[in-house]
């Protein structure tokens, strides 16, 4: 796989050491899969929001070498906007909002942390085996690197779906985001700038728009437990 | 620059609503706007016609007939709902002093999302690039997400969350589905290419089919999300019945065809480069689904805002048949299928607004009697409960029956059948209902007298609408409704 990876890697950018692009990157990419764990081993929400931290810190790096080694000033911008929006503002955001709220800091899971983890391992190893379908004849780097984004999305929506607090749930959302994004650098070397930039407005707007929910659902409820949200029915 | 100052009207309304001094200036600012937005859409609607299509700002904005059909649908339902909105909040906002303070406030807000609301949405069939068009569907639930939970109760806090969690979710999806489908044309047009419908659609038959074949799955699982359709609907029938009633109006009538759009659009970039048997039979599918599940919930229903709502999952369901049996008939039946809906919907919701504001309750048990204690409301609704579902000579009727023709031309004859089945369980299920609220005894607490003969003109205006064109469908709109089934590939079988 490595390989085959190098040869194409080097028919696209001359010049550049390819087996050292695709070292760098697996590694940056196993790193994004462990703050993805990161998050769902999380007993408190400052620590998910913490391997959101990183994990965006991660993103913004993959988008910086892939743009590095195939000389594009576009993936260098999207690099340094991912930075400021995610780890700066929205976790600013996120944390801002946790600290508001008084006495609800536990993640709140649905399912325990170990049982957690066991069903992402089994869902990360399920994206790699379905990733090879996904990839018919790969431009650039394809294989590990999209199957680690399918194993961040699949980890998001379990966080998702799993953690009842709703700012935990909106970590899971924003992991689902990122998988998707480092799939787009992955496959397609990032999407036009200006469509990154209205995904990257977006997502700073969603993150705003559903903290102010949250503090508008604890204030009604006194409770950010979305547990507690279960009178709409049929 | 139609176009442009199309999409400047709302958004400048937004920014005036904002500063505005006080209730009139709400009105007339978001009514004038709303009127404005139908008057460009209609010279938008004469200049596609005449040129096949328009372009502006350097190619980023975008309309063929398929846009205008969108484009139209938004424009008439967001002017009914402009209208209609003045009344309905007039009257629930009867005890707060909204001339100050935190009412007036509240009003604003309202107002000022109305507008961004309208604007989110104008953009998803004006952009030309299906990233834009992404980011515009993404924007539109969170220019809505305030106003489901307007309100401020318990309910509407929970119906927001869900349906901000689950559309976001739904829109995540419909993101990879997009950025396969870039990287779908990456082997023919370069890693960095404008991923534009106007640069797309010339080589749609080159497309990379495997990579296709994914894209649109999850293109109609994501999109579909926000569409409404089953088994991706769980948050519509809250954010239905827990918004209030114009805002209802607006995301049933107009929102879900946006999100429909978006499917329509991928659909008319997957057929060329995998066929029609995929495309089909995943709408197929998902359209089935839809219906039944309808069915199912909308027998069991006590509540008649979220019986409204299970209806508009199953006339998407409808819409996406109409499309899967394809072909000219078929996909001009959809779109007029669209357009229907979208106008009969928001006439529900609205009648079913002035039910709400009388008996202070969504309880279909509770409600009786509804044409004796509101003549005009009462026989509207009736008039929009015949048409909603479908019996003549109401314009679904004619949609439906072009489906449903389509199927058996098509070869579809058992899912047409089914189709025919499922649409008459509806109708008897919806008007079981309705009639035990119009007719029946009216309760002597509940004070006769119609509540806003405001929101009456949108109703009737909604009423004629929906009754004109099922007598006689307009030359200019036919011959729209065709080039848009062509660009949706209906003339190349």
């Amino acid at each position: 796989m490595l390989a085959f990876n190098s040869i194409t890697l080097a028919a696209i950018t001359a010049g550049a050491p390819p087996a050292s692009a695709v070292q760098i990157l697996q590694i940056l990419g196993a790193l994004l899969l462990l703050t993805a764990f990161a998050a769902v081993a999380a007993r408190l929400l400052a620590g998910a929001i913490r391997a959101y931290a990183i994990q965006s810190l991660v993103l913004g790096l993959v988008a910086a070498v892939v743009g590095y080694f195939t000389g594009s000033t576009d993936l260098y911008i999207v690099a340094v906007l991912t930075i400021i929006v995610k780890c700066g503002a929205i976790v600013w955001i996120l944390s801002n909002v946790t600290n508001r709220l008084p006495v609800q800091r536990e993640i709140r899971p649905y399912l325990n942390i170990p049982a957690s983890l066991l069903i992402c391992v089994l869902l990360t190893l399920l994206a790699f085996f379905v990733s090879p379908a996904v990839v018919a004849q790969g431009t650039f780097l394809n294989e590990p690197p999209l199957a680690i984004s399918i194993a961040m999305v699949l980890i998001g929506l379990f966080i998702l779906s799993s953690r009842r607090h709703a700012v935990a749930q909106v970590i899971g959302l924003l992991t689902i985001e990122n998988g998707l994004f480092s799939g787009a650098i992955a496959i397609a070397y990032g999407m036009p700038l200006i469509v990154e930039f209205g995904i990257l407005f977006d997502i700073l707007i969603a993150v705003i728009v559903m903290s102010l929910l949250v503090a508008l659902i604890h204030r009604e409820l006194i409770s950010a437990d979305t547990a507690d949200l279960r009178r709409l029915k049929g | 620059m139609l176009l442009t100052i199309l999409l400047l009207v709302p958004l400048l309304a937004s920014g005036i609503c904002l500063i505005a001094p006080g209730r009139p200036w709400l009105e007339a600012v978001t009514v004038t706007s709303a009127a404005a937005v139908l008057a460009l859409a209609g010279f938008a609607t004469q200049q596609v016609t005449l040129a096949g299509h328009i372009s502006e700002l350097a190619n980023w904005l975008y309309a063929d007939a398929l846009s205008i059909i969108t484009l139209l649908v938004i424009a008439i339902v967001s002017f009914t709902t402009a209208i209609y909105s003045v009344g309905y909040l007039r009257e629930d906002m009867r005890e707060q002093d909204v001339t100050q303070g935190e009412g007036l406030r509240h009003l604003k807000r309202y107002y000022v999302l109305f507008n961004l609301f309208v604007f989110s949405m104008l953009i998803v069939p004006l952009s030309n690039s299906l990233g834009v068009l992404w980011i515009a569907i993404e924007g539109t639930t969170l220019a809505s997400l305030f106003l489901v939970s307007f309100y401020g109760t318990g309910e509407a806090l929970e119906a927001a969350w869900k349906y901000v969690i689950i559309g976001s979710v739904g829109i995540a999806l419909a993101l990879f589905g997009t950025i396969l489908a870039y990287y779908s044309a990456v082997q023919i047009l370069g890693t960095s290419y404008d991923l534009n419908w106007s640069v797309l659609a010339p080589v749609a038959a080159h497309l990379n089919p495997s990579i296709m074949r994914l894209s649109f799955l999850f293109i109609v699982v994501g999109y579909g999300t926000k569409a409404g359709l089953a088994p991706m609907h769980t948050w519509l029938p809250d954010a239905h019945s827990e918004a209030p009633s114009p805002i209802s109006a607006l995301l049933s009538g107009v929102l879900l065809n946006c999100a429909m759009y978006g499917i329509l659009r991928f659909y008319a970039l997957a057929v060329p480069s995998l066929g029609h048997a995929y495309p089909a039979a995943l709408l197929l599918t998902f359209g089935f689904i839809s219906l039944a599940v309808a069915v199912l919930l909308i027998f069991r229903q006590r509540d008649y805002k979220r019986l409204l709502a299970y209806s508009s999952v199953e006339h998407m369901g409808i819409v996406a048949l109409g499309v899967a049996f394809g072909g000219t008939l078929g996909l001009f039946g959809a779109l007029f299928q669209v357009l229907n809906h979208a106008v009969t919907k928001s006439l529900m919701f609205f009648a079913s607004g002035q039910v709400l504001l009388k008996y202070q309750t969504k309880d279909i048990s509770r409600v009786s009697g509804v044409i004796k204690i509101m003549p005009a409301t009462g026989t509207l609704l009736l008039v929009g409960g015949l048409a909603l579902t479908g019996a003549p000579p109401f314009s679904i009727f004619i949609s439906e029956f072009a489906i449903l023709s389509a199927g058996f031309r098509q070869g579809y004859a058992v899912a047409a059948i089914a189709l025919l089945v499922l649409i008459a369980l509806i109708f008897i299920g919806v008007l079981f209902y309705l009639n035990s609220m119009v007719f029946g005894k009216a309760s002597a607490a509940i004070e006769p007298g119609e509540v806003s003969y405001l929101s009456i003109l949108a109703m009737v205006l909604s009423a004629l609408l929906v009754l004109v064109l099922g007598v006689y469908i307009p030359t200019p709109l036919s011959n729209l409704l065709h080039q848009a089934a062509a660009v949706l590939g209906g003339t190349s079988r």
